[in-house]
């Protein structure tokens, strides 16, 4: 019954740590996906040909 | 038409200081969780299965403190219309979902063993539920909303409305009669474990509020880039 707990408690902390982690991958993936985004849309004026 | 708060509220590039954070942030929680674990006896009754308190009460608390986040948040969009705090608004509730979804997995990985069940229709197990369901849907609701005005508007009163379910979920224990037990606090433990609890939801505390900041940048950038690529277009003409 102990070891049966044991797993329980196991298995709660490993999901803990897989949300946590897997959220700030997330998340930082997101930051950088956006400030590619904004990079983009703030250079595009200068490298559209034709204009000043 | 939309105001440029989001380039005004645009979080400076590199900031360190925030990523230094939520290094301390993590190494807090992993410090938190060593300490209760390595520390606390045996519960009499339950066993060691009373470490996942360290986890569940801490995750469950702050899936009540991000609604009322958003409900901060939403408030003060509705009566500034800053558009920034519908940003932050957004982030808390996306964080706050990912929170009462651990939450009800944690519950779950305690209910087998110590009720003999995986999940019962319990008014404190359905009103978590209810609440995770309620933080999905306000996300799914701006997922499918473009104009950004209208869908800060309408989010705003979703996340208000759902925000009321959070006092209904700290509640339920006391309203109805449930299998969950009443509410985990440091005056319904034993003080062999308050100080274990209050390390852990502090560093859930801290590991939130970085990921709220994190979410919140994110979401400014792709503001800042809709507005920038808006005045290309019309500039463009």
């Amino acid at each position: 019954m102990a070891e049966q707990n044991w797993a329980f408690v196991a298995a709660a902390y490993v999901a803990t740590w897989i949300m946590i982690l897997g959220y700030w991958a997330h998340v930082h993936a997101a930051v950088r996906r956006a400030r590619r985004a904004y990079d983009h849309a703030t250079a595009a004026p200068a490298s559209r040909p034709g204009e000043a | 038409m939309t105001d440029p708060a989001a380039i005004r509220d645009l979080p400076r590039p590199n900031n360190r200081r925030w990523s230094w954070f939520g290094v301390f942030a993590l190494l807090f929680l992993a410090g938190a969780q060593a300490f209760a674990l390595l520390t606390s006896p045996p519960d009499r009754d339950m066993g060691d299965l009373q470490k996942i308190w360290y986890v569940h009460v801490p995750s469950a608390w702050m899936s009540l403190l991000a609604p009322g986040a958003v409900l901060v948040f939403s408030l003060r969009y509705l009566w500034k219309r800053r558009e920034g705090d519908d940003l932050l608004a957004a982030s808390a509730a996306e964080v706050g979902a990912v929170f009462s979804g651990l939450t009800l997995v944690l519950g779950m990985l305690w209910g087998r063993p110590a009720w003999g069940v995986w999940w019962v229709w319990d008014a404190r197990l359905t009103s978590m539920l209810v609440l995770f369901l309620i933080l999905v849907g306000y996300l799914s609701l701006r997922a499918f909303v473009e104009d950004p005005e209208r869908r800060a508007q309408w989010s705003a009163a979703v996340g208000i409305l759902g925000a009321i379910n959070a006092p209904i979920v700290y509640m339920s224990v006391k309203w109805w009669r449930t299998l969950h037990q009443v509410q985990s606090s440091p005056s319904t433990m034993d003080p062999a474990y308050v100080l274990g609890v209050r390390l852990n939801a502090f560093a859930f505390l801290f590991v939130m509020i970085y990921f709220i900041r994190r979410r919140y940048e994110a979401a400014c950038l792709e503001r800042a880039a809709e507005h920038a690529a808006e005045a290309v277009a019309l500039g463009g003409r």
